[in-house]
């Protein structure tokens, strides 16, 4: 019977170490993304911007899904594309909605603290107007793959 | 042999907890898109050459429509207005007209001037290229012969109506 405790305290310590094992989190915010030129004919000038990452461990297989907080102006497009980590696939740019899409599939187990880049991109048609600078939320979820 | 079954459930119940777990991130993104009104041509017209008359009448207008222009732009209650670089020889007319882009319209043909005239209004939200240039070259019996000159011409897109 005593060894009932000690076997809890081992589950609560396996407990607390998954909590972290599975991990993502993001290296901060990208700059702002501003659409500021066009080729005459065309439409305005897509702008990007690689200089955030994201860091994944995962004691699954997972994926990552994309969404954001609220939708894009008419005409005006956010995409991102995740690089993926060693042995998972990239599903390339994905246009941010409200509705969550998979960014990153099959990541494979034992992956861990892998750093891998996050490239925005905006773009827009002559249609969308002039669009005063405004924020949107990424979310970026760490989810098992079956 | 119970307290294995304990431990295997719990570690089952722990694992699979994690296993549906979901872990995120997030980042803000900010952003913008300017004010954008731009125009191009697609080149210089070929040189307009008034080389006959029907007898009784003043000498035959050449026309050019071997050029267009190109342009994007993202505001409203824009115009193009067109000038150029000299006055024309006294007894020549240098005319212009600009097919309109989608939604706007064409202020038809329009005699040059060193003073801007618009030559397309209520130009909107747009992004084409394409849309025909025309020259039209006049003079009268009185202009005289005129040797070959030069005039630039200036489309520019300006607040409208």
């Amino acid at each position: 019977m005593r060894r009932v405790p000690m076997l809890l305290l081992l589950l609560s310590a396996l407990h607390a170490t998954h909590a972290h094992a599975q991990v993502l989190s993001v290296s901060g915010n990208p700059g702002a993304l501003n659409v500021v030129g066009a080729t005459p004919g065309s439409n305005p000038n897509s702008v990007s911007n690689a200089s955030t990452t994201y860091t994944v461990t995962v004691i699954f297989r997972a994926k990552i899904a994309v969404s954001i907080n609220s939708a894009m102006p008419s005409g005006v497009t956010l995409s991102v594309t995740l690089a993926a980590p060693p042995g998972a696939v990239s599903q390339g740019a994905i246009a941010l909605s409200t509705t969550a899409q998979d960014a990153v599939k099959a990541i494979p187990l034992g992956t861990v603290l892998s750093t891998r880049g996050v490239t925005y991109v905006l773009s827009a048609t002559a249609a969308a107007g002039v669009v005063a600078s405004t924020t949107r939320t990424v979310t970026l979820t760490l989810l098992p793959d079956p | 042999m119970r307290l294995s079954v304990i431990a295997a459930g719990l570690t089952s119940a722990l694992l699979s907890s994690h296993a549906v777990s979901a872990q995120s991130a997030t980042q803000v993104v900010t952003f913008s898109v300017s004010a954008i009104s731009v125009m191009s041509v697609s080149g210089n017209p070929a040189a307009m050459n008034i080389t006959t008359a029907t007898p009784g009448s003043a000498p035959t207008p050449v026309t050019d429509a071997s050029t267009s222009y190109a342009i994007t732009t993202n505001e409203t209650s824009k115009k193009i207005v067109a000038d150029i670089s000299a006055n024309m020889p006294s007894g020549l007319t240098l005319q212009i007209n600009l097919q309109a882009p989608t939604g706007a319209t064409s202020a038809g043909t329009v005699t040059l001037t060193t003073t801007a005239a618009d030559v397309v209004n209520n130009v909107g939200t747009v992004a084409q290229s394409g849309r025909t240039i025309t020259y039209t070259l006049s003079a009268t019996t009185a202009a005289g012969v005129v040797a070959s000159s030069t005039r630039t011409v200036t489309l520019t897109i300006v607040a409208g109506p």
